[in-house]
């Protein structure tokens, strides 16, 4: 899974917990600046994403994540890690 | 002149219900009128596998029409249809011009965000505790309806949950009286929320064979009073009513349904779940209510039951309004016939039918009530709706616990 497709299911979900526009939802928008979030939002999304990729994404992992692009690229470098495991 | 006259009145000037016989006061009280049960197969979720698969749901509510969707995802059914139920009192009171700081709000809950629970529990046991729904705390908690209605009408007064089981609707409507007659409100929604359609109170609730399991007969099965009663029948809903200092109330012309003038509750401290020999604690605490409001007996128009349409509370309640008012004294009718057990909710929605009733002049009849048992010495209204002239009403609602709480209210006049 790529960051692109990542991203896409990033914006699903914030399109559905946050009630903002699609077009809002950039890479570089921030979750409670921008995108009308407060410090669960993230947790919600995040919570979306575990069942849709079914992979455990740990909070402790986005401390420091304030944008949406900032949120993909943790994704995708723990889907990764898991599917490297699961290879090996 | 005396303390009573000099204490502080309180007027019900809005009311609201989400139930399963109507999303207005109208529809509502229109199926109770018509004495129509509503239980039916379960349809939220698939019942199949329960030993009871019917209850009485609310079928025609929308959350869209009270939140967006950000704060649909955030809350549970349950607060859901509190928030729905306060919003329409609060319309049907019209403009109240109150100070936010001495609004309260005073929510009774059975169980909480149940059905949230309930799933989360599943993804814990099933998936692990990574996925637990970070939002599951505020939504399961029990005061989540009361606090979810001072949020959003942005009311800083007093504001808490009363957890007295099946007493709590009643509780409410009677603590919040309190707080206007101790002068710290001025205006205070009380009510109560129950969503608990789910399977494990549903297993839980009939493990203990508190529920009727007339599967093949749903709409026979809460039969309040009846000989033949086997049990209660699982309800979800919510109630709530604006109760408004008296002379306020007044002074901005609004309409009044009528008082809260008497409240009495206390605790049978006999059992955790059956009621006290003889109906002891019931009795008493009518008699509370009665001294309250100032009135004897024989001033009572009707009773608004408990009348759960189990056994043992249906004989207990029974025994207790014969020791206050003497056999066949009044008309004594239950709502559960036609709604079900709303559990926190029954009250405050048996408290709306109570007000209904006097402004009508009409008690509506107790679904189901087809065979009287004689022994329990009371007039059960039945059939038809009964006309009577608007006179005080006591509701009565007891809970698991042992308590008890009862209200007199008075007509507007």
């Amino acid at each position: 899974m790529d960051r692109d497709q990542i991203l896409d299911l990033l914006t699903d979900a914030a399109v559905e917990v946050m009630d903002v526009d699609r077009d809002a939802v950039t890479p570089e928008a921030r979750f409670v600046e921008d995108l009308n979030g407060d410090s669960l939002s993230v947790l919600e999304i995040l919570e979306i994403l575990q069942d849709k990729l079914d992979v455990d994404l740990p909070t402790e992992a986005f401390d420091g994540v304030g944008t949406v692009g900032q949120a993909a690229d943790v994704i995708v470098k723990i889907v990764s890690e898991r599917a490297e495991s699961t290879a090996g | 002149m005396n303390g009573r006259m000099t204490r502080p009145r309180v007027a019900i000037t809005g009311m609201g219900v989400k139930t399963p016989a109507g999303t207005d006061l109208q529809g509502f009280w229109a199926t109770l009128l018509a004495g129509r049960s509503t239980a039916a197969p379960i349809r939220r979720v698939d019942p199949a596998g329960l030993p009871v698969r019917f209850a009485c749901e609310v079928a025609d509510f929308d959350p869209s029409a009270y939140f967006d969707s950000k704060e649909t995802r955030r809350t549970d059914r349950v607060a859901q249809l509190a928030f729905a139920a306060a919003a329409d009192a609060l319309a049907d009171a019209g403009e109240l011009g109150a100070d936010p700081a001495r609004c309260g709000v005073v929510a009774a809950a059975g169980v909480g965000g149940l059905i949230t629970q309930e799933e989360q529990e599943y993804n814990l046991f099933s998936k692990g505790p990574s996925r637990v729904s970070p939002m599951l705390v505020p939504m399961m908690m029990p005061n989540a309806s009361a606090a979810l209605v001072g949020l959003k009408l942005g009311w800083t007064g007093p504001n808490f949950c009363i957890a007295t089981a099946c007493a709590g609707g009643t509780n409410a409507i009677g603590e919040a009286s309190r707080l206007i007659r101790e002068g710290s409100s001025d205006v205070v929604l009380a009510g109560g929320s129950e969503a608990c359609v789910t399977p494990i109170a549903i297993a839980a609730f009939a493990r203990m064979g508190a529920l009727s399991n007339r599967n093949d007969e749903p709409e026979l099965a809460s039969r309040p009073f009846d000989i033949d009663r086997d049990g209660f029948v699982m309800g979800e809903g919510a109630g709530f009513l604006v109760l408004e200092e008296w002379d306020r109330a007044v002074a901005r012309g609004a309409r009044i349904y009528g008082e809260v003038a008497g409240y009495g509750r206390n605790s049978d401290a006999y059992h955790v779940t059956a009621p006290a020999p003889g109906g002891a604690g019931a009795a008493h605490c009518m008699r509370l209510a009665l001294a309250d409001a100032g009135l004897e007996p024989a001033d009572i128009g009707h009773i608004n039951a408990h009348g759960t349409s189990t056994d043992l509370n249906d004989a207990a309640e029974a025994e207790a309004v014969v020791k206050v008012f003497g056999e066949n004294t009044l008309p004594v009718t239950s709502a559960k016939g036609v709604i079900g057990h709303l559990i926190a909710a029954a009250g405050a929605v048996e408290a709306v039918a109570s007000m209904l009733a006097m402004r009508d002049g009409l008690v509506p009849p107790t679904a189901n009530h087809q065979r009287a048992e004689p022994e329990l010495g009371i007039d059960v209204v039945a059939g038809e709706p009964r006309p009577v002239p608007a006179a005080p009403v006591v509701s009565n609602s007891f809970g698991f616990g042992g308590h008890n709480a009862s209200l007199v209210l008075t007509p507007a006049s």
